[in-house]
């Protein structure tokens, strides 16, 4: 249909994976910071807010920079994960997800913290009367419930991961078939004379994966809330 | 500037160039990559799977100089799949003054800005096209101030401005 070049399918194909990957890595840590928001006081949280909404106001250039310090190879972070876990961020699609991941976090902790704190308590008081332990209330009573928060959640970091063009370029620049993604590919196309056909072919295709993303979420939403509780 | 001059929106008569610029492989300061800058170096063996810096041969001017120079000396082939690309020259630096790159290609003008980087060799000027900064006045533009504003960048104290930061001008 759009008579995409090798490179170009490798920039979608990359694309999605950051997206997918970085939106699925970020599930466990955005709901647990999600929950702990929510529910718990402790103190410095207004801190541990401030960190997670930061990469939202900062100019995303920066958090790639903050990121390339951390998470480098030079880098404290980044020395560990590779020690530890054999994991290389610099330069390599990994530091694109985590990019990704870190510019979606804000949004995704956002949505699930208001639908958890949407949970009508006494239902959780009422499943602890009842018998329940904790665990099972929690897997029960609130992680249904606040489903639909978590899904919008995990579509809005997929949204932002598949956009993400700032941090990611900063942090591990621009590498065909390893870091060079969607946006990446149409800027880097936009700054050659007469690059505009292919960078509006590349642009169409963001249009389509990103109405199949939002189409595709809004039809998995209705099944979840038609479905009997 | 060619492609504006074939699609006739510069005044041709305007057009001059004063400028001009070198290439430089720049590593982290204190390191050295134990290779000189001759056709067929090995740059590859050199890097040792390192990354090499560039700023986007897609279509930033540096890193269209940086691989024809490294295309005219035979190595691009070898160090290809090593080569990272800075969206600028500046991010191409940054990569190699953060010892995130190994070596990286600048213009001299940029390696000079840093002291957290040393020059390991320049470029022949042969092993490029010549870098120059061609100046000229938009069509439909020529105005006064345009002219004064262009005499003004052609001047000796805007000569001696561009020497200070390490340009060659003729």
């Amino acid at each position: 249909m759009f008579d995409l070049t090798p490179a170009e399918l490798e920039a979608l194909h990359l694309s999605v994976k950051v997206g997918l990957v970085s939106m699925l890595a970020s599930l466990p840590v955005g709901f647990a910071l999600a929950y702990l928001l929510a529910r718990r006081d402790f103190p410095g949280k207004s801190l541990v807010n401030g960190v997670v909404l930061l990469p939202l106001v900062l100019p995303p250039v920066v958090t790639g920079l903050i990121l390339l310090m951390l998470f480098g190879s030079q880098g404290p972070l980044g020395k560990f994960f590779e020690q530890t876990f054999g994991i290389t961020f610099a330069f390599r699609w990994t530091g694109a997800a985590l990019a990704a991941a870190v510019m979606g976090l804000p949004l995704m902790v956002r949505a699930m913290r208001l639908s958890i704190e949407a949970v009508d308590k006494r239902l959780e008081f009422a499943s602890r009367t009842l018998g329940a332990k904790r665990w099972w209330t929690f897997v029960t009573i609130t992680l249904p419930l606040s489903l639909p928060g978590i899904m919008a959640g995990a579509i809005l970091s997929f949204a932002k991961s598949f956009g993400e063009f700032g941090a990611t370029i900063t942090f591990v620049s621009n590498i065909p078939g390893e870091t060079q993604t969607l946006p990446i590919a149409i800027y880097s196309i936009l700054q050659t004379p007469g690059g505009d056909g292919p960078a509006w072919r590349l642009a169409l295709v963001s249009v389509v994966v990103s109405m199949i993303a939002i189409v595709g979420a809004e039809w998995v939403e209705r099944r979840i809330r038609t479905k009997p509780a | 500037m060619d492609y504006l001059a074939t699609r006739k929106l510069i005044e041709p008569a305007s057009r001059v160039s004063v400028l001009g610029n070198s290439l430089v492989l720049v590593v982290p300061k204190g390191d050295t990559l134990g290779v000189a800058i001759g056709p067929n170096f090995d740059l590859a063996g050199a890097l040792k799977g390192r990354r090499l810096s560039l700023a986007d041969p897609t279509g930033v001017p540096a890193g269209r100089y940086a691989q024809a120079a490294l295309t005219s000396l035979g190595v691009w082939k070898n160090v290809e799949s090593l080569v990272v690309r800075g969206d600028n020259v500046r991010a191409a630096l940054t990569f190699v003054e953060r010892k995130e790159a190994a070596a990286g290609i600048v213009y001299a003008t940029d390696a000079a800005l840093t002291d957290r980087v040393d020059i390991a060799g320049t470029f022949p000027a042969t092993s490029h096209p010549p870098i120059s900064y061609p100046l000229a006045i938009i069509v439909n533009n020529d105005s006064a101030e345009a002219r004064a504003f262009r005499d003004f960048l052609l001047s000796a104290p805007a000569k001696a401005i561009y020497r200070r930061y390490g340009f060659a001008v003729r």
